[in-house]
């Protein structure tokens, strides 16, 4: 009985033994191996390789090796340290050995891939990269190295299925997909959906901007209709959508997007929104409502004392000098090419000063160079008197919208001050006979 | 020492002995298949970064591993290098705070406007018939017989000097050859890539 106690106690040390043994020269080499990869950014670290005489960082590593020659994460860091130094077959060579060591870790795999795609390796390079999908299929990372890596050998449809695997997983790489699809397919708009086949908001949306940036409008806003719009995350990135088609002079299509980010039903008429002011109006809101620029000195509001028509008017205040040309109110509205318009303000002044009167310019919108296609007379009126303005203007061959401008007349004096108050109301617009429309004539 | 205890204490001996033991796996790597003729290649070049940081391509952000078309416009961030692998037409290397538009084709003919910052071209020789070329709107370098290697920054005037005069203050001329080319790619790999391309572990867990 006592011997076997013996025996017992003698193999447990032994044992025990073993194991400290093995921990101490696992610790060791990982500690070396971590000191190593830090030396050359770290200080501290490189001093701690100098106290244990090793002259660099390679030589460290060598020794991690050397005292735990089964463990990958010592040929892993020594990977990374001739990465670091340039020596990319050596690199290779370790990882090489750190695969067998520890073969269902998709990281070794992932960076040996790398690392044999930069030794000009693809198809071990591919293998590598394979087996890291095949570890972790639901990991970006490899399924983006792989994707990248039969992009660049040319097998286009297996390497979009892997960027499509990777986008899915990290949303944040789909613009870069798409842009790869974007020039690989020659920038034709219909093959990149055919081969993205985007089927989630995540992936519609950064496809709809990236159509509509490249002056793609009639695709992005095809991905648009197909979009389901949930989530504050989706108004930010439909408003991105909109102020580019806007950007891009793509009227028709910005009108589909604001129209539906605001629930309206889509409509051919052409019409002044808010016409009466009766609605709130969203300062800095960008698309087919009233815009308000924020001018020095010029204050508006609604004002229910004064109307014209409805329960309201807009007021607007000058309070001293501004710049008498920035717009203060305009509104961007839908029209058809070649058509004749006639559009009718009510206008209310008191107290009104200054050199420069305001005034109502309709801009050809589709115009790079912003023609003023019309403006109406100063708007003054007989004190508590709503006085109708009439400013009737044709549109160009190319004019798909224009805007409604209310500002002050150009001044010759600098500063120009203004004072006083003007109100707007009952704001319409309607179309006209040209001048080349043919007109009945009663019979004689 | 009764049965009992006898067998409790197998156990523990067993599991220790278990506990203690490294099982290695041997895994071979898979042998290489012997495939099909690939398709044909289509012209693109690979990115490396340095710690696989990102850099902007064509508006988006970008790091090692990432392919570059032809006319991308490449833009590296403060502190973060970049190198362009063009495969057979050569290298193309960005220093840190640089903009540059990216051309090049099936003949090794590789065009670097640079925008902002410095860059380095470096053809390999004899393998493809291009030129490789850094310019700006006012003024052009390319490569030739006796010049493989181009490093320029663009200068406030719009044209081009070299690297050394803008960025490292008073170094060699254009030409490099040799030994300065050298130091000066030495220099940009200092914050560029100098094959440092550590891939990220982790993220994008599984669902």
């Amino acid at each position: 009985m006592t011997t076997k106690r013996i025996i017992i106690a003698v193999l447990g040390s032994v044992l025990c033994g073993w194991a400290i043994w093995q921990t101490t020269h696992v610790g060791l080499a990982r500690t070396l191996g971590e000191y190593a990869a830090k030396a050359r950014r770290d200080n501290v670290a490189a001093w701690a390789l100098t106290v244990a005489r090793v002259d660099d960082p390679k030589a460290a590593e060598d020794r991690a090796v050397a005292l735990s020659p089964q463990d990958a994460e010592g040929y892993s860091a020594r990977g990374d340290v001739l990465q670091s130094i340039g020596d990319y077959p050596q690199s290779r060579d370790a990882y090489a050995h750190a695969v067998p060591l520890r073969p269902r870790d998709y990281y070794l795999w992932l960076v040996l891939g790398a690392i044999r795609d930069q030794n000009q390796d693809q198809e071990g390079a591919l293998r590598a990269f394979r087996q890291s999908v095949a570890l972790a299929p639901y990991y970006a990372e490899p399924h983006w190295q792989l994707g990248n890596l039969l992009l660049r050998m040319g097998q286009l449809d297996q390497a979009f299925s892997e960027l499509r695997e990777a986008a899915t997983a990290n949303p944040t790489l789909w613009p870069n997909v798409i842009d790869l699809a974007w020039g690989v397919y020659g920038h034709d708009a219909g093959t990149v959906v055919r081969v993205l086949h985007p089927e989630t908001d995540r992936a519609r949306m950064p496809l709809a901007l990236f159509f509509a940036r490249n002056n793609q409008s009639a695709a992005a806003v095809d991905q648009f209709r197909q979009l389901q719009l949930a989530g504050s995350a989706s108004r930010t990135l439909t408003q991105s959508l909109l102020d580019t088609l806007l950007q891009a002079r793509e009227f028709a299509q910005g009108y589909e997007v604001w129209a539906r980010m605001k629930g309206l039903p889509l409509t051919s008429a052409v019409e002044v929104r808010n016409a009466g002011f009766e609605e709130p109006i969203v300062v800095g809101e960008s698309g087919f409502g009233w815009r308000i620029t924020d001018v020095p000195n010029v204050t508006m509001s609604f004002d229910e004392g004064e109307h014209q028509s409805g329960t309201r008017s807009l007021r607007i205040d000058f309070r001293g000098n501004s710049s008498p040309t920035s717009p203060l109110l305009s509104q961007l509205l839908l029209v058809k090419p070649l058509t004749r318009y006639h559009l009718g303000v009510f206008a209310l002044s008191k107290d009104f000063v200054s050199a420069a009167d305001p005034i109502i310019t309709i801009v050809d919108a589709s115009d790079p160079k912003n023609t003023v296609l019309a403006q109406s007379p100063p708007l003054r009126s007989e004190p508590g008197v709503w006085r109708e303005f009439a400013i009737d203007f044709n549109t160009n061959a190319g004019t798909q919208a224009v805007t409604i401008n209310v500002a002050r007349q150009s001044c010759t004096n600098n500063p120009c001050p203004a004072f006083g108050t003007l109100w707007l109301d009952s704001i319409s617009i309607s179309t006209m006979p040209t001048a080349s429309t043919p007109k009945l004539t009663r019979p004689k | 020492m009764d049965t009992r205890r006898k067998k409790i204490l197998k156990v523990l001996t067993v599991l220790l002995a278990f506990s203690f033991a490294q099982v290695y796996v041997q895994a071979g790597l898979p042998n290489p298949t012997p495939g099909a003729p690939l398709p044909q290649r289509a012209i693109t070049a690979r990115l490396i970064t340095k710690n696989n940081q990102p850099i902007t391509v064509n508006g988006n952000s970008l790091g090692t591993g990432g392919t570059i078309l032809t006319g991308a416009i490449i833009e590296t961030p403060s502190q973060i290098g970049a190198t362009i692998d063009l495969g057979n037409a050569g290298v193309v290397e960005l220093q840190p705070n640089t903009k540059i538009q990216l051309d090049f084709d099936e003949n090794g003919n590789v065009r670097v406007k640079i925008i902002s910052g410095c860059a380095v071209a470096r053809k390999k020789s004899n393998v493809l018939p291009g030129q490789m070329e850094i310019y700006t709107d006012t003024a052009s370098e390319k490569t030739d017989q006796s010049r493989a290697t181009l490093g320029f920054c663009v200068l406030p005037n719009g044209g081009l000097g070299p690297i050394g005069s803008v960025a490292t203050a008073g170094a060699a001329g254009a030409g490099m050859p040799g030994g300065e080319v050298a130091l000066i790619v030495g220099a940009i790999g200092g914050g560029a890539a100098a094959g440092a391309f550590f891939l990220t572990r982790g993220g994008n867990p599984s669902p």
